[in-house]
């Protein structure tokens, strides 16, 4: 089984969420959007180089606009990585079950 | 492409962020990155963020992905570089005889180019005391002379007015010691009578009992001693109740009052202490013992300062202390320096070590550049491999960097091997103790000083790690670079393909050469070596006397500690050695178990008979009136005839010879042929030249005796030897030759007793037999003759592998030369000719190169004719030149199977 890192799972979701517009701006900015985390360019773009040599992502370069643009990568989810990241879902959402309510009342406590 | 961020509304400043990114950002994603980061402060604008957040952003964007980019360029580096490593282990297996060849070389070559450091190290460590580093040694030095003058107890007391940079001074005196104790026999000791502030100063205490106090050196106080470890177990068996039995030092009793831990060997190899309270001299000054004055700088004082002080306290006291005035300086040096007769400087400093520092590190640079020439031919042999790996990808860097990984294996290995006989080496050789050699005094280490400590240290582990990177660069790098450099790959594939491609050029060729006439010249040093120590032997069985039957002995006629003797009275000291060495005479001769008995300054086949220059008379003083280089020895009435020789003229010394100044000598036969051509010599006279301005007196020829063995380890012409008399108690210490019935060894116990019954102050300092005497130095021109062969077959193997590497490649390149001459009807021996005419030319230059340069190190070393160098030298080089061939005769003989029909079809 492949193992995915928090990370890794956070720019696969983007990849699903951007479809064919997901390259490394889409991705930080969608990330920062639904995370509140700002994560530099660099970090997206080394955490993808590792998953296209593991088979998970794959990659294309365009020019943005008409003429010569600003250069992007484009990625896309390979069936490999479309699995590993269902199969990370599932390990958490299993490993979850049941237990939400009662980290919920844990949290509440702590809060006072 | 687009730069909104440099329009009217971009922030200022976006410049200098975009060209930081850039100098911060590198690598293949640099691109993308960098125009990711402007479309992101461009779309932060279009969201209305201060111009402030935006440059906040882009530097913390910049800075993060920089950082990441970098720790996974660190990742995949690491990852490639244990690939690399894993291939340059393989490779260095597959060519074991090549490798073994490289790692030999540099470990020879890196302990050798960091022994002077390491050396320096271990004799100029600090005291291993609680701060050791804090105690300096206090000396004389003599500008003029350039060396240091030993101190007196005058000066010592000048010092002692309360300096500031010094808490306090002191003053030790070294002696040696008969320490004889209530369990019976006694043995010589080296020891050290100290002033008051000693072991204050050490801080050190006592393993049993105490140190000395203040109570101990008044003038009333008995007498007392501190024993060292090793005397306590040896002499005491360790028994704990030793502090206040007595002991008899020098004859005069001491109460024990304490045992110093192991170890502690004050000041340099001493292992027992008395209080230093000498007797007044009649003027009432203290007389002028040679001390060694020593102190510890006080809280906060520097060297520098100390030595302003002294030199200032001694500029006022040193006319009337030295009687040399202003001309002699003080100096105050690390303790360990106190015993160089060099200047105070540290070792590294002084421009000898310089020299030999060089020296070193060109036997090194020799090393990593003959281990350079065998990587570069190895690399020559991988040509196909090197032109495939480039075809598929692979940079030069890459490459490079494998090759580099090669050789720092095996500069690592070499490294360690190094290191390890560095620490090892000089503790193994001080350990030795040679059959016969000291046979009374024990291992060299013992008289090795005892802050020697030969463990690495972290500065030599540094300095070794350092040589061995720049070895691998030197041997590793800088060929793989010129090998994989565009033009010379090329030549590598070319050569692949057998066709005639890179040459290795000229420097291989010379490094040849040169290798064989350094292993010529090394075994003219190793031959002459060997030489002096085979006719040394010889010397000694052509003696008149089988030296096998004689004990040699050296005694120490006076051991009385200074507080003993009376400075009035030097005359009695004279006497009562005199009385001494008649009496251990008489007593030996009376023994049963003795033969004969011969006493003198030096005994036959000692190394150490003094050398002068004599003249005859009558004789005319012109230029060309023959000078005598003569060894010369002082002896007792009855020398001769305790030895068992018979005078062969005129007669033998007797007391008529001491009366007075001595005018008569005995010469040997070798004199008597070379300066009076075997011509009656008796009545003849000769005089030692000294200065030529005032030579010696004239001495009456009175006897010829046979050779006896003046010239040590014959590595010097023999013109001859003279023999002096001495009068009794002369000289101490004293040698004596016992002809002995039996064993010369067995009778080492009743030597023992005799002495002991003679004067429990005669100190026995050696006994061994006679044919051992010249052992120590027999052992050092061991030592010498073994590094010298070691060198030779460190650089003879570097030479033969070197050869073998440039024949095989020259054979690889003219295969379809050699087969278009074998098509071409050339014999075998042509071809031979074609293939090794360059080895053999190399070897045969290097022989000549090394010829002279043998026979003028022989010449300077030992003193054999001109057909007994050649005798020495040549089977030598007919064995380099025989393996030399060897190594040619594997790729000649590959040479000669090349089929005409295949080399042309490649």
């Amino acid at each position: 089984m492949t193992y995915l890192g928090e990370f890794e799972q956070l720019i696969l979701f983007s990849i699903v969420a951007l479809g064919d517009q997901a390259y490394g701006v889409a991705i930080r900015e969608s990330i920062e959007e639904r995370t509140g985390r700002a994560v530099s360019s660099g970090s997206i773009y080394t955490a993808l180089g590792r998953m296209q040599e593991r088979g998970l992502v794959s990659s294309r370069v365009e020019r943005a606009g008409e003429g010569p643009g600003r250069p992007r990568k484009l990625y896309e989810l390979q069936p490999a990585g479309s699995r590993a990241l269902l199969s990370a879902w599932d390990t958490m959402q299993s490993m979850a079950a049941g237990l939400v309510p009662r980290l919920e009342r844990m949290v509440e406590a702590a809060d006072g | 492409m687009d730069e909104p961020t440099r329009g009217p509304g971009a922030p200022r400043g976006m410049r200098l962020l975009r060209w930081l990114a850039r100098l911060l950002v590198r690598g293949p994603a640099a691109p993308v990155l960098l125009a990711e980061f402007d479309e992101l402060a461009e779309r932060d604008g279009e969201r209305g963020m201060s111009h402030g957040r935006i440059r906040r952003r882009y530097l913390a964007n910049a800075m993060g992905s920089a950082s990441a980019v970098w720790k996974e360029a660190v990742r995949h580096g690491c990852g490639a570089s244990l690939l690399d490593a894993r291939l340059g282990l393989r490779l260095v297996r597959k060519t074991p005889g090549l490798t073994a060849a490289s790692v030999l070389a540099l470990s020879i070559g890196i302990p050798v180019g960091l022994a002077p450091w390491h050396l320096a190290g271990i004799a100029e460590a600090d005291l291993p005391v609680l701060g050791g580093d804090r105690i300096r040694a206090l000396r004389l030095w003599s500008p003029e002379e350039h060396s240091a003058v030993p101190s007196t107890l005058g000066l010592f007391h000048s010092l002692q007015v309360g300096p500031s940079t010094m808490k306090e001074v002191a003053a030790v005196r070294v002696g040696r010691f008969n320490l004889g104790s209530s369990r019976g026999g006694s043995a010589l000791v080296d020891g050290g009578e100290v002033t008051e502030a000693t072991f204050r100063i050490l801080r050190v205490s006592a393993l049993l009992g105490r140190t000395l106090l203040s109570d101990d050196f008044l003038p009333e106080a008995p007498a007392v001693a501190v024993l060292g470890e090793p005397v306590w177990r040896a002499r005491f068996a360790g028994d704990s109740s030793v502090v206040g039995q007595d002991v008899w030092i020098g004859g005069v009793p001491h109460t024990v009052v304490g045992v110093m831990p192991a170890g502690f060997r004050f000041p340099r190899t001493q292992d027992v202490w008395m209080p230093l309270r000498p007797a007044l001299r009649a003027d009432g000054e203290p007389p002028e013992l040679e001390v060694h004055i020593f102190g510890r700088l006080a809280d906060g004082a520097t060297t520098e300062a100390a030595r302003a002080e002294f030199e200032a306290l001694h500029a006022a006291s040193a006319e009337a202390v030295s009687g040399r005035g202003r001309a002699l300086q003080i100096q105050v040096t690390p303790f360990a320096r106190a015993f160089s007769p060099r200047r105070y400087g540290r070792i590294a400093e002084e421009p000898d070590f310089f020299l030999l520092a060089l020296s070193a590190l060109a036997v090194l640079a020799v090393a990593c550049v003959n281990v350079g020439m065998l990587v570069f031919a190895r690399i020559t042999g991988r040509g196909r491999e090197i032109a495939v790996r480039t075809a598929l990808g692979a940079s030069r860097r890459r490459i490079v960097g494998q090759i580099a990984v090669e050789t720092g294996v095996m500069a690592t290995v070499a490294v360690g091997v190094g290191l390890l006989l560095l620490s090892q080496l000089p503790p193994l050789l001080t350990s030795a103790r040679a059959p016969g050699l000291v046979q009374t005094l024990g291992p060299i280490s013992e008289r090795m000083p005892w802050w020697y400590d030969y463990g690495l240290r972290w500065t030599t582990v540094g300095l070794g790690l350092v040589l061995g990177a720049v070895s691998a660069i030197l041997a590793g790098i800088l060929p793989a670079l010129r090998m994989t450099s565009g033009k010379v790959q090329q030549n590598v594939q070319r050569a692949e393909a057998g066709r005639s491609g890179s040459r290795f050029g000229g420097i291989p060729g010379l490094l040849i050469v040169a290798d064989v006439a350094i292993v010529v010249a090394v075994l003219g040093f190793a031959s002459a070596t060997a030489s002096a120590m085979v006719r040394a032997e010889v010397d000694q069985r052509e003696m008149a006397i089988d030296a096998r039957d004689y004990l040699a002995i050296r005694v120490a006629l006076s051991t009385t500690p200074t507080s003993s003797v009376d400075p009035r009275a030097p005359e009695d000291e004279r006497t009562r050695r005199a009385e001494r060495h008649e009496s251990l005479l008489r007593a030996l001769a009376e023994d049963p178990g003795v033969r004969g008995v011969a006493s003198g300054g030096v005994l036959p086949m000692h190394t150490h008979h003094r050398r002068g220059d004599v003249e005859l008379d009558p004789g005319p003083r012109a230029d060309d009136q023959p000078h005598y280089d003569v060894r010369s020895a002082r002896v007792y009435p009855g020398f001769f005839f305790g030895l068992g020789v018979e005078v062969t003229l005129g007669r033998p010394f007797d007391l008529r010879d001491l009366d007075g100044e001595s005018t008569t000598v005995i010469i040997n036969e070798d004199m008597m042929t070379h300066a009076f051509g075997n011509a009656n010599p008796i009545g003849r006279r000769i005089r030692f030249l000294g200065n030529p301005d005032s030579p010696g007196p004239w001495l009456e020829v009175v006897g010829v005796v046979p050779n006896l063995g003046m010239h040590g380890l014959g590595i010097e012409k023999r013109f001859g030897g003279i023999y002096l008399p001495m009068s009794a108690g002369e000289v101490s210490p004293l040698h004596i030759a016992v002809r002995t019935g039996g064993p010369p060894l067995e009778f080492i116990p009743r030597l023992r007793t005799l002495l002991n019954e003679v004067d429990s102050e005669v100190g026995l300092v050696s006994a061994l037999p006679l044919d051992q005497v010249k052992e120590e130095d027999w052992y050092l021109l061991a030592l010498l003759t073994l590094a010298g062969a070691t060198l030779i077959a460190v650089l003879l193997a570097l030479a033969v592998s070197s050869l073998y590497a440039l024949t095989s490649y020259a054979v690889s390149q003219r295969t379809r030369e050699i087969g278009i001459r074998a098509a071409l009807g050339a014999g075998d021996l042509s071809l031979v000719a074609v293939v090794a005419n360059r080895s053999i030319a190399q070897v045969a230059t290097g022989v000549l190169l090394g010829m002279p340069v043998a026979w003028h190190v022989f010449r300077s070393i030992a003193v054999d004719g001109p057909v007994a160098i050649l005798a020495a030298l040549i089977p030598g080089v007919c064995l380099l030149l025989g393996v030399s061939l060897i190594a040619c005769a594997g790729p000649t003989l590959r040479a000669l199977r090349i089929e005409p029909t295949e080399a042309l079809r490649s």
